[in-house]
């Protein structure tokens, strides 16, 4: 490759002559987007991002396999309930406006479209904002909106953005769940939600987990289904929390101060000392005093079995278990179970997983 | 559109070629990892055999055999591993945010399946901040391990381990009103245990015993020789700039935050305290790393073993900021130690973010990258002595009553002498955040050979000496112009 300073004129020329076209003129520049109305009442896509200062020239599509007609209808940031609720009020005019409700907030609109017919609107903005697309046919702005992020920036996942239907949210949701599924069993260390700061969060197989707090040595709740999500905290600092993927259906409740295991000295706190994992499934163990503790918890029909297996016993062991927790062996006492000590030195509870 | 095309293509390959400059004397490769890895380093060692044991950002502990280029799970789920030190071939101590784990493989399957607690003695408010550095081995074989102190970038969380530290702002506060309160935590705050505090660990018993406090980000923990024990800090508060300093027992290192630690303290909170007694208190940074031109954010320092070429016996020290490995010259001045520190390689297929270093049996340096939410890089590097000592650098440097003993790789001409440049320059020690250069003189230079070769020469310096100022020069004739040497005591 010869380098020619003849090159150099001819490249500089041609770029000033582009940037003199580009400058002529206060024209905004020209966004082009299909959308696409789909099956299950859903826009496709469902967001948008654009700047002040561009148009947006949209082509909408009814791809609806189902024959249902619909419209695009871009409205005010702010407006959503009040044009849901408009469309919803059929007046003698209705027909011949396409279903776009007569209302201040109504920006743009396409025409009522039938399955596999195009139209196409054009949107500038004039100020930074969320605005909503919605289908103003009646009975589907509850469900079918999107929405176009003016200057802003949308968060990250569509799994947790208020702005799109929940509908889609919650489709989103169950991809992500798909996504962060572990191979079971799996222990992760993790600032957990409700925990201490030394938490730790075990997958069990089943579809069953966990968070055991080792600041003070006790199991704090239970969930079932999808694990962690950790992306959060992957992609910072550290700072942001782990989050549990569903509702606990367990929970011993309490804080930092309190403890699972009440044995004869009241005052002695556990001491972690780590685990062991037993076909995956990790063991805890632990001192209380002289007590030498371990703590597991695997999968059974009905829930987890909570076992605890205790070296040096001499009194009664008190296990602060509320909710539906079952033993075949000891005495319900308010939220505790009480057991006498045994030769073995194992004591189990049940902790019930709902069907 | 042919024009435009060749002309960018000149420019593309100018610049690769100058990204890719080789080292001349040393050979940079990267490390293969799995496409979509997050390949955050948080601590490496290596094994005598020579594989790599190595903890990573997402929490896996992975074993790297670069006979053949391959990786395998050995641990998961580790909660921000940042250091890592092998026992055995099937046991490492990995020092995790929440405690300093061993983690054993007892069955012999090549995984883990005991994680022993070694100790989790100190306190966590759950603030990002608190992170948890080393561990490294003291001579003794106890392990050392660095405990971040938290920052007001954020709060702390609801539930906490360990004893609170009041210090006029509850706990409460800090969960309902941070906004309030933030100003008053202090801008890095240490309210729980050891926080700030550089701990020994018995590798047993597992029993703490607090060593040195005064610290803020002490992310390099590393031993020379002698069995000094080196730890890096970040430029921030009570940090004009980024600082190595030399630990010893019972010493504060200056950041106030930990005081309140210390057996017996009966003092005001940290922050009421007077600069002029913290001043008294205070042990100074052995080495000042020169915020914008040397390092912005230092790391590991390790020592340089024989068989890397001419250096063995000073330390490198991993920068976050720039592609950039640090070298340190220390030495002891009327029993303190003090020193230089001057680029080793910079770029030369390097990336920024070297968080981590480890040499291998066969001198080989790794190195990982990390970032987190700050400036840095992913991956890991080989670096290894190409086994010719080709380039001028600085290959030693040592403080005289008036001026400097230099010794250079290579002969020096007269004419590159006339070159060399000295300036001077000190920090603030302050709560503020850094610390501009203050008091900044130009030095005249005149330089004396010592012996025939050309290679050892006496700066004399025009100005009589100052304590506790960085004397910047450049060295124009060497393959890294810029070297710092920070004086703290002047020889007697």
């Amino acid at each position: 490759m010869n380098f020619r300073p003849g090159n150099t004129i001819l490249a500089l020329l041609a770029f000033m002559v582009l940037s003199a076209g580009a400058q002529s003129g206060n024209k905004p520049k020209i966004k082009r987007q299909v959308i696409e109305a789909v099956e299950g009442l859903r826009y496709s896509p469902v967001r948008l991002s654009m700047k002040q200062g561009e148009q947006l020239e949209l082509k909408f599509v009814n791809r609806d396999p189902n024959d249902q007609p619909h419209n695009l209808v871009i409205i005010k940031p702010g407006s959503l309930p009040a044009i849901q609720a408009a469309s919803l009020e059929i007046g003698p005019d209705s027909i011949k406006n396409q279903y776009v409700p007569e209302h201040k907030a109504v920006l743009a609109a396409s025409s009522l479209l039938e399955s596999d017919k195009s139209g196409t609107l054009t949107f500038e903005p004039d100020a930074k904002g969320i605005y909503h697309y919605v289908c103003t046919f009646p009975g589907h702005a509850a469900v079918m909106y999107g929405a176009i992020y003016v200057n802003q920036r949308p968060p990250r996942d569509l799994a947790s953005d208020p702005n799109i239907p929940k509908m889609v949210r919650d489709l989103e949701m169950e991809k992500v769940k798909k996504a962060l599924e572990v191979e079971r069993p799996a222990v992760t260390r993790a600032f957990l939600p409700d925990a201490g700061p030394a938490a730790i969060a075990v997958a069990l197989p089943g579809k069953l987990n966990y968070c055991w707090d080792a600041g003070n040595c006790r199991l704090r709740y239970a969930w079932s289904g999808a694990f962690i999500d950790r992306r959060a905290m992957l992609n910072s600092n550290g700072s942001k929390l782990t989050s549990v993927l569903e509702t606990p259906f367990w929970s011993a409740g309490g804080g930092e101060s309190d403890y699972s295991l009440q044995t004869v000295d009241p005052k002695a706190r556990p001491d972690f000392k780590g685990y062991r994992l037993v076909n995956g499934v990790p063991e805890f163990r632990y001192l209380i005093g002289d007590l030498e503790i371990r703590e597991s918890l695997t999968p059974f029909e009905e829930g987890l079995k909570w076992q605890f297996q205790i070296k040096g016993t001499s009194g009664p062991v008190r296990i602060f278990s509320p909710g539906a927790v079952e033993s075949d062996q000891g005495k319900r006492d308010g939220d505790y179970w009480v057991f006498d000590p045994n030769a073995s030195g194992t004591y189990t509870l049940k902790i019930k997983s709902p069907k | 559109m042919m024009t435009k095309f060749k002309l960018t293509s000149v420019i593309a390959i100018c610049a690769a070629s100058f990204l890719r400059a080789e080292h001349p004397g040393y050979q940079v490769e990267a490390l293969p990892f799995e496409d979509g890895t997050d390949a955050q380093v948080g601590g490496i060692d290596v094994l005598p055999d020579g594989r790599l044991a190595v903890c990573f950002h997402h929490g896996d502990l992975r074993l790297y055999d670069p006979k053949t280029r391959t990786w395998s799970l050995f641990a998961q789920g580790l909660h921000e591993p940042l250091g890592i030190v092998t026992e055995s071939p099937t046991s490492f101590v990995v020092m995790q945010r929440p405690e300093l784990t061993r983690i054993s493989d007892t069955d012999g399957d090549g995984k883990a399946d005991l994680f022993e607690t070694v100790c989790d003695d100190f306190g966590m408010t759950g603030n990002y901040h608190e992170f948890a550095f080393g561990p490294v081995r003291d001579p003794e074989g106890n392990y050392v391990i660095a405990l971040n102190v938290a920052s007001n970038g954020a709060s702390i969380r609801p539930e906490i381990r360990g004893d609170w530290l009041e210090l006029g702002v509850p706990r409460e506060d800090f969960m309902k009103s941070w906004g309030s309160v933030k100003g008053k935590a202090g801008r890095m705050y240490s309210r729980t245990p050891y926080r700030g505090w550089i701990v020994k660990v018995d590798p047993k018993s597992g029993k703490m015993t607090p060593w040195a406090s005064g610290f803020r980000s002490p992310n390099g923990l590393g031993y020379d020789g002698e069995g000094r024990l080196y730890v890096t800090d970040n430029q921030g508060d009570w940090r004009g700039t980024s600082p190595l300093h030399h630990v010893e027992k019972g010493k504060f290192y200056g950041h106030p935050a930990s005081l309140p630690w210390t057996e017996g303290y009966d003092g005001p909170p940290p922050l009421e305290i007077p600069v002029a007694e913290l001043e008294k208190l205070r042990t100074p940074a052995a080495i000042w790393f020169t915020q914008g031109s040397m390092a912005n954010s230092p790391t590991q320092p390790v020592l340089i073993p024989e068989g890397f070429g001419p250096f063995a016996g000073q330390l490198l020290v991993g920068e976050m900021n720039r592609a950039r490995i640090v070298r340190v010259i220390q030495e002891e001045i009327n029993g303190v130690v003090q020193g230089a520190c001057t680029p080793f390689i910079d770029d030369s297929g390097l990336d920024r973010g070297i968080n981590r270093l480890a040499f291998g049996p066969d001198n080989t340096l790794w190195t990982g990258q990390t970032h987190l939410s700050w400036a840095g890089g992913e991956g890991m590097r080989r670096i290894t002595w190409k086994g010719k000592n080709s380039f001028q650098d600085v290959k030693s440097i040592s403080l005289t009553r008036d001026g400097f003993e230099v010794e250079f790789l290579q002969p020096v001409t007269p004419a590159e002498l006339e070159k060399i440049t000295l300036r001077r320059y000190t920090f603030a020690y302050h709560s503020a955040y850094g610390s501009p250069q203050k008091e900044q003189s130009e030095i005249a230079v005149k330089t004396v050979a010592l012996e025939p070769g050309n290679r050892r020469f006496l700066i004399k310096t025009a100005n009589p000496h100052r304590k506790d100022f960085c004397y910047e020069f450049q060295f124009p004739m060497c393959q890294n112009p810029l070297l710092c040497y920070t004086v703290r005591e002047i020889p007697n």
